[in-house]
């Protein structure tokens, strides 16, 4: 009788469609997430080895240090990769906690994984509009110099 | 149709109706941020066009055509796992609810595709450094 009358009520339920689709979702985010530590591992290793050039560089043509430019650039490289091992790892905490809930019938479990998913599209809606705003700018540069 | 009823004990309450509200408009931005990006690269091509002649413009654009395409592919499938996540949230409706979900399922698999295939090529440029000594001379 419980059951019948939880079927029949005028929530979302996570039925065995959804289900599926979100056993997948978490299968690939797991995925997505294990590839994007990897990326995140080489790309501090590649930043920590430009940064090493650029000290090296710097006692080679004894220069008084990086220039500003090189300086941001590599501010730049270090947060973009604590900004994608950040995401990485909502990912990887998105897909344990559906993992468990849908494992375990954890409603806990389920709202703490949308809520990770919640940050996670936080953070990309920012990166994403930075990127914009980076482009629009280079944009407006291109054309400003095209009209001199 | 019984063991659709054993799954049916979890329900989006209206704390997850709530991030999922949150998740579907940043995804919907996120999408039309990216499709603005698209027409700002396309803009970006043709203005550079100018500068570098129209071969290399051409191909710089033969380039970006791969990236584009795929980001356009995306940010469709994000879009409307987005649409439909609001709608079935808006009016519970479980039809566009598992539509939706099917879409973000859709869309993480793409991503789980080039994640895995950016990692592959990022491993063999390191492997290639550390070969030709890349590494470690300055």
């Amino acid at each position: 009788m419980e059951e019948r009358e939880n079927i029949l009520s005028d929530d979302l339920l996570i039925d065995p469609v959804s289900g599926g689709y979100l056993r997948e979702s978490t299968s690939w985010s797991k995925v997505t997430a294990i590839a994007g530590f990897i990326i995140s591992i080489f790309f501090f290793i590649f930043v920590y080895q430009y940064i090493s050039m650029l000290t090296e560089s710097r006692s080679v043509f004894r220069r008084s240090g990086p220039s500003g430019q090189e300086k941001l650039t590599a501010v730049f490289y270090v947060l973009a990769g604590i900004i994608h091992f950040a995401l990485s790892f909502l990912q990887f905490k998105y897909a344990g906690n559906m993992q468990n809930a849908l494992r375990n019938n954890d409603q806990g479990s389920l709202i703490a994984a949308f809520n990770n998913l919640k940050i996670f599209s936080l953070i990309r809606m920012i990166v994403a509009i930075l990127v914009v705003i980076m482009f629009a700018l280079i944009l407006v540069a291109l054309m400003d110099k095209q009209s001199f | 149709m019984n063991n659709t009823e054993t799954i049916f004990e979890l329900k989006i309450d209206e704390t997850t109706k709530n991030n999922f509200k949150a998740v579907s408009l940043w995804a919907k931005i996120n999408a039309v941020v990216a499709f603005i990006s698209i027409g700002i690269s396309i803009a970006t091509i043709i203005l550079t066009a100018g500068m570098i002649g129209a071969d290399a413009a051409g191909s710089l654009f033969g380039q970006q055509f791969i990236a584009m395409s795929i980001s356009i592919l995306l940010n469709v499938v994000l879009l409307s796992a987005a649409k439909n996540i609001q709608k079935a949230v808006s009016f519970t409706d479980q039809g566009a609810f598992n539509k939706g979900l099917g879409e973000l399922a859709r869309y993480l698999k793409i991503i789980g595709i080039l994640f895995i295939v950016a990692s592959i090529l990022v491993i063999i440029i390191f492997l290639f450094l550390l070969l030709v000594g890349g590494f470690g001379r300055g």
